[in-house]
């Protein structure tokens, strides 16, 4: 459903995105995962159709990016990053007249909008101004719109930041339906776990390039050892054996087993054992953020 | 057909929605011209008030397709809306022109009052002639509206730059005066509202400019308004180079 070959986009001498190549087929949910400025958004906003690439080749539902635009934009649908709804419409308004602007007719755009808006929990909100709704339900008007689009490919880029942890589950839950319909998805979030939870192949990448592309329990088996021991304060716990990673003042172990823990250290340094994550390949691979780009 | 009805929804709610929903944007939009309509009717009489009529109708009508940089701007970059459009079936013309007939149903009100006035003061507005430079000045300004906004980065910019251009385009030109004012009076008709002025001033009886003049004016503003709707179509589509 999505193939790059070699996509790279540059901006004067800084090369945003670079050589990134990766194929994911229909109903796949892809988690993209990257700090800021790895080119997340680049890539999205290449695949939808609204940045050139400076290199390289992007296919969409089969259609080629560059020379058949029009084609890809009626089988993709997009909640960008930092997009809001207008405010002055009501949601109903909103996710209706998308649907009107996707070629729908009334009759149709206004039976999905009604389920739409029931399945995100905004049917008794529908006629209230967006402005007055709250953040999160802002947040879920978008992703309804996308969600009654019943597009092939939906790019849904950083949709849950910011929310309450009832308006995730309700995002999660529309990435699982989508998928469910057949629908691919790609997902790009700061929240690991989210990506963990429900991607089926999730892609790293770090200053435009791609780090590895891999479903989330093989990218968790690179990880070294079976446990982190995290500890934070400089007269905490010292771990013989294992991989170590360190954050300012934060060590994180990597081991086969937890070592038994003693006395806590006269500075109270914090002490935290788990097992490994894909958190944990996410920081072993990509380790600290240098510099954040915003507009990547 | 996809192109108007694309306009039609884009007019809908950011038109006849934002207008029923914010009468102040409907004041806001009348404001300039009227003030250019008292002071005219001060110091002019009734012949300054058919001035001030003719002229505040071409600005109005230049307003709506430079007022959309705003919206357009507002919608590219303050909530990404236009990004949510661009990964979407919907042409950037009917984007523009729906942003462009938007701000017309904003206007409406003004426009309607004008009319009844001009009606009143026995100004024969409406011809085949007038009609003709309004709507190829509506095309030639939306045009031009939608192609600047496209260049604007910060969005405070939005806000400023409409109105540098209204001062230039209703000052600049001869709108609420005569052309032959100007050092030449083909000077008039290089801005799309001079050219239309010209020919609306003619047809109106306000000014016996030589038929040539107004000939000039029809025709750059017919190339005006292909350079406009050019740009719409070619220049100001969804993709970032």
């Amino acid at each position: 459903m999505i193939i790059c070959e070699r996509l790279g986009r540059r901006y004067g001498e800084y090369w945003a995105l670079r050589d990134v190549s990766f194929e994911v087929g229909r109903g796949v949910v892809l988690g993209v995962l990257g700090p800021n400025g790895a080119g997340k958004t680049t890539m999205v906003r290449i695949l939808t159709t609204e940045l050139m690439p400076s290199e390289g080749r992007a296919f969409v539902a089969g259609f080629d990016v560059v020379k058949e635009a029009e084609k890809v934009r009626k089988a993709v649908a997009a909640v960008p990053q930092e997009s809001r709804p207008i405010d002055f419409l009501t949601p109903y308004e909103f996710v209706l007249s998308y649907l009107l602007l996707r070629g729908y007719s009334l009759r149709e755009a206004r039976r999905r909008t009604a389920e739409a808006l029931k399945e995100f929990g905004l049917w008794e909100t529908r006629n209230k101004e967006v402005d007055a709704l709250s953040g999160g339900m802002k947040r879920r008007v978008l992703v309804a719109a996308v969600f009654a689009s019943d597009a092939d490919v939906v790019f849904l880029d950083e949709p849950t930041t910011g929310l309450d942890v009832y308006s995730r589950r309700l995002v999660w839950n529309a990435v699982s339906e989508l998928k469910r319909r057949g629908s691919t998805v790609v997902l790009t979030t700061h929240y690991v776990e989210e990506a963990a939870a429900l991607s089926d192949v999730v892609l790293v990448i770090n200053k435009g390039r791609v780090v590895d592309l891999a479903p989330p329990d093989r990218l968790v088996e690179k990880v070294p050892g079976k446990y982190v021991v995290e500890v934070y304060g400089k007269d905490g716990l010292a771990v013989e054996g294992g991989a170590v990673l360190k954050i300012g003042d934060r060590l994180l172990y990597y081991v086969d087993v937890p070592p038994k823990l003693g006395e806590p250290s006269k500075d109270g340094a914090k002490i935290v054992i788990r097992p490994k994550s894909l958190e944990d390949f996410v920081l072993f691979n990509i380790g600290l953020i240098e510099g954040d780009h915003e507009d990547d | 057909m996809k192109t108007i009805k694309d306009a039609l929804v884009i007019a809908w709610i950011n038109g006849w929605i934002a207008a029923t929903r914010g009468w102040v944007w409907v004041v806001a939009s009348s404001v300039s011209p009227a003030a250019f309509l008292v002071l005219l009717a001060i110091y002019g009489g009734v012949e300054g008030l058919k001035w001030g009529l003719v002229g505040g109708f071409i600005w109005t009508i230049a307003s709506n397709g430079i007022s959309l940089i705003g919206d357009a701007t507002y919608y590219r970059l303050g909530i990404k809306y236009q990004s949510m459009l661009t990964a979407a079936p919907v042409s950037p013309a009917g984007y523009a022109l729906g942003l462009a007939l938007s701000s017309f149903i904003f206007a409406l009100p003004t426009l309607s009052v004008y009319l009844v006035a001009m009606y009143l003061l026995g100004v024969p507005f409406l011809s085949i002639e007038t009609v003709y430079a309004l709507t190829a000045l509506w095309l030639a300004s939306a045009g031009i509206g939608f192609t600047l906004s496209g260049f604007i980065k910060h969005m405070r910019y939005a806000w400023a730059l409409p109105q540098i251009l209204s001062a230039v385009f209703t000052i600049g030109a001869p709108v609420y005066y005569p052309a032959d004012l100007l050092p030449s009076p083909y000077l008039a008709v290089v801005l799309p509202t001079g050219a239309a002025a010209v020919v609306v001033q003619r047809f109106t009886g306000l000014r016996a400019y030589d038929l040539e003049l107004v000939a000039v004016a029809a025709l750059a503003l017919a190339l005006q308004s292909v350079v406009g709707l050019y740009f719409l179509f070619k220049l100001a589509r969804w993709r970032q180079p």
